[in-house]
């Protein structure tokens, strides 16, 4: 073998004794996935990075393109590394270092300064990303007293897990396929090729090599609808229409389930009538899908079921008629009677493990949550988001254009720029008498507060997580915490001490108090899982749940799987219909002044939100944000592969290259969000929201392009 | 079986491979790093449009060795055309006599290429782009 030098060894990351390089095991913390890391170190410094491929982990070895820049996540100039305070104007960004003395305990005082004299309510408690310490926070807030919690979650997962509620009476983590069995996978919308592409890349081409029947419903071409049996691509935001056309060929081809709905649904009658109006004809004219593929899409469905129906958080509810649209589409799932079966969706087998009081285990009703400022608007939010502020029009809030107004804003990861017109949040921090926000970066949103505090990442902090069926891992930090950097649950326990609240069950003191409990009910000690580097089983089985107990357990008001929602029949409300009706975003917006639907933030693989902008290995893997148009309809306006362009909505206007390219339809522009100067929700419409959900019309918006040289003429 | 090949049918494109080349051959700091993974938008026959990655063949005769007039370039013993960047002079004849277009030139005009993690595969690892290769299209092979 060739004779490598210590230089070369050193050079090519090699680890041994002779480079002094070793590998420590973590956690990436970039997304949600929570995948396991071999992290090179050398010196106590991360050197290199790659998936963990000792343990049996579902990332078996791999990173995605965002985790391989870990190194820059972490080591970025940047980081936020001391607490700091504002000494400039509210958006100058200008700050000097304070000790966590000066910040904790000013926190502390103006917390209760504004209890005292607005009440708790008028304190505003948020988070972003990470979510892993939400429910600690929310109890913080029931002690302090504030129904105001919110969290990014209100544009993200929380409608389509509302949606899921009104039918299935369980959230979207209840309603997974069953992958292992499935002989038909519907994929409405998701791109887990990009999206999740660790995990779901591999699994993704496994199916397609078992000979696994894969529809997928994207308006766009992507590389999951590249290796599907059918893709339909329906124009964005007419999904329902499209998922009540395949209802009617469904039914008047008598290939629905009715022994299962008559035994295990409600509304079916009032249903069967109001889809008997879709038409595959009368479907292509809405969404553009050729009438033929509607049928043959109906037919592959029910060829071979049950079916999976796999979806993601948000893409389908970020339309103004997404609420209404995912609850056409569950209801294929009832209509084929998927639900709650071996090979469909909700399929019988062992309970999803977590922790203690982790993220969404245990839901906490909020005190006071008649009083929050969302519940008016959003009742079907208040009764199935129970835990939560639904935060939209948190702007408005600020401004107290809600029932009464927001004085404090106690932020963890918050970005304003997730929210159409971001503009109106800025003004709307001006006005605040307190505003601190946590986070690992000095971003745009820290600039406006009053102090800012350091967090800890993933990777400086000891954690626990359940891998698999019940294995549990504990991961101690792999480098010092740089600066004086404190995790998000050290804050929050701090904050409550300071405020003389008692957090937990049993209380918690500090983040051991916090790690000890997560694991209560496992039947493990925090001692024994960290003398065990490799992890342990959870001892005990594994609760099984049968189709049996899964639909004699359906937490809907009626009990039975709703195909007429009777708590949207309550709401009695505009536009809270009881059926899943298809109504048009096209028909409330202005498409003569502006032909070209607007469809933002569908996934490019390097791209996560605002903070990957920030990473220059990711950054420069091409440029962004552009727009990404048809060459069909970039024709028809004369404008070249390339050319910089204006793109304007009733909001505003920015300018930006354009592409040609054929992976959306003709007539739609995409554009991805986030970039720090090129903000695409600086021209979407702050009030241009879902009525049930509040959330955001982000992919189904209308513009149109203008060439420069209109300007100057 | 040192060589990366690719199953151009079950890449995604989504550029794991050219970030974990750079988080191996270069520290955090290098902003302007350069991939020995090239990448580059295709159309597939539906009309997606995607990245697809390539980079060197490491050929047998390799022509970029032959035409070197320092020994910037060599085949070593696993067949591997190995770049040595102390020797590069920045002559690009290498450029000139590659029949794929696989050189690139960093900011200091010196040769980028990809040397298979020659130093990994010797001692037993894989290179970085096929560990971290998230459909399975990268290789090792012949």
């Amino acid at each position: 073998m060739e004779k490598y030098t210590t230089e070369e060894l050193l050079q090519a990351r090699i680890p041994g004794e002779e480079t002094g390089i070793t590998v420590k095991r973590t956690i990436c913390g970039f997304c949600g996935e929570n995948c396991l890391v071999d992290a090179y170190m050398k010196d106590g410094k991360i050197i290199k990075v790659e998936g963990c491929d000792s343990l049996p982990v579902a990332n078996s070895g791999k990173l995605c393109v965002k985790g391989a820049a870990l190194k820059q996540t972490i080591y970025h100039p940047e980081r936020l590394l001391y607490p700091m305070k504002r000494v400039g104007a509210r958006g100058e960004g200008r700050f000097e270092r304070i000790t966590w003395e000066e910040a904790m305990s000013t926190i502390a005082q103006k917390m209760q300064e504004t209890k005292e004299s607005h009440g708790a309510k008028a304190t505003l408690v948020y988070a972003g990303h990470p979510k892993w310490f939400r429910h600690q926070l929310t109890e913080l807030c029931n002690a302090y007293g504030t129904p105001n919690f919110g969290t990014e979650s209100s544009s993200c997962a929380y409608a389509r897990m509302l949606a899921n509620e009104t039918v299935f009476g369980t959230t979207g983590r209840g309603a997974m396929p069953d992958m292992a069995n499935t002989n038909t996978l519907l994929i409405w919308g998701v791109n887990q090729m990009y999206s999740r592409s660790v995990t779901g890349s591999k699994s993704h081409l496994k199916l397609e090599e078992k000979g696994v029947n894969i529809i997928v419903v994207d308006s766009r071409h992507t590389p999951t609808t590249d290796h599907a049996t059918l893709h339909l691509q329906p124009i964005p935001g007419t999904d329902g229409a499209l998922a009540l056309g395949m209802a009617q060929v469904i039914i008047s081809e008598n290939r629905h389930d009715m022994a299962y709905i008559e035994k295990n649904c409600t509304g079916f009658e009032a249903y069967k009538d109001y889809v008997s109006g879709f038409t595959p004809e009368k479907v292509e004219a809405i969404t553009g899908v050729p009438a033929d593929l509607v049928i043959r899409a109906a037919r592959l469905l029910t060829e071979n079921g049950p079916f999976g129906l796999q979806m993601s958080a948000s893409p389908m509810v970020h339309h103004i008629n997404g609420v209404q649209n995912v609850r056409a589409i569950n209801a294929l799932v009832l209509l084929t009677g998927s639900f709650g079966v071996k090979g469909g969706t909700a399929g019988p087998g062992p309970g999803r493990g977590g922790f203690k009081n982790g993220f969404l285990m245990n839901p906490l009703h909020r005190v006071d949550a008649d009083q929050d400022l969302s519940h008016a608007e959003f009742p079907a939010w208040a009764q199935l988001n129970f835990y939560e502020t639904q935060v939209t029009r948190i702007a408005d809030y600020m401004e107290g254009k809600g029932d009464y107004p927001i004085h404090t804003l106690i932020a963890f990861g918050m970005n304003h720029h997730m929210w159409a017109q971001p503009e109106h949040v800025e003004e709307a921090f001006k006005g605040l008498d307190f505003f601190v926000n946590i986070d690992m970066y000095k971003t745009d949103t820290c600039d406006y507060a009053d102090i800012i505090l350091p967090a800890a990442t993933a990777l400086e902090r000891e954690q626990l997580l359940m891998m698999g069926k019940g294995q549990i891992l504990d991961l101690q930090p792999i480098i010092e915490p740089m600066g004086e950097v404190r995790n998000d649950m050290e804050i929050i326990l701090e904050l409550a001490q300071r405020l003389d609240l008692e957090i937990g069950d049993p209380v918690l003191k500090n983040y051991d108090d916090y790690l000890r409990m997560s694991l209560m009910g496992t039947g493990l000690t925090l001692e024994e899982l960290r003398a065990a580097p490799d992890g342990l089983p959870k001892p005990g089985k594994l609760a099984m749940r049968t189709t049996e107990q899964i639909l004699s357990n359906v937490r809907t008001p009626s009990g039975k799987l709703e195909f007429v929602s009777s708590v949207l029949e309550g709401c009695d409300m505009p536009h809270h219909d009881s059926l899943p009706v298809y109504r048009d975003f096209r028909e409330t917006l202005p498409m003569d002044e502006y032909p070209l639907i607007l469809c933002t933030g569908c996934r490019k693989p390097q791209l996560f939100h605002k903070r990957t902008y920030r990473m220059p290995w990711l950054n420069n893997l091409e440029e962004s944000p552009v727009i990404e148009l048809h060459p069909e309809t970039a024709k028809k306006l004369g404008i070249a592969d390339g050319e910089m362009v204006r793109v304007v909505t009733p909001i505003g206007a920015l300018e930006m290259r354009l592409l040609h390219d054929t992976s959306g339809l003709p007539g739609v522009v995409h554009v991805y969000h986030g970039a720090r100067d090129k903000d695409i929700n600086s021209l979407l419409d702050e009030k241009y929201y879902d009525p049930i959900s509040g959330f955001p019309g982000y992919k189904s918006y209308c513009c149109r392009l203008e060439k420069l040289e209109q300007k100057e003429a | 079986m040192a060589k990366i090949i690719c199953e151009e049918k079950n890449c995604s494109g989504c550029l794991a491979c050219v970030v974990a080349c750079i988080d191996q051959h270069y520290d955090e700091t290098a902003g302007e790093a350069l991939s020995c993974r090239i990448h580059e938008k295709i159309t597939t026959e539906t009309g997606l449009v995607r990245y697809t990655t390539r980079t060197c063949h490491h050929c047998a005769d390799a022509p970029c060795v032959k035409v070197y007039p320092t020994e910037a370039l060599y085949i070593n013993e696993m067949g591997l055309v190995i770049p040595v960047r102390d020797k590069c002079i920045g002559c690009r004849a290498c450029e000139a006599a590659c029949p794929f277009d696989i050189p690139r030139f960093d900011g200091e005009g010196k040769l980028v290429k990809c040397d298979g993690c020659a130093a990994r595969q010797a001692h037993g690892l894989l290179p970085a782009c096929v560990r971290t290769c998230n459909t399975g299209a990268l290789k090792l092979g012949e």
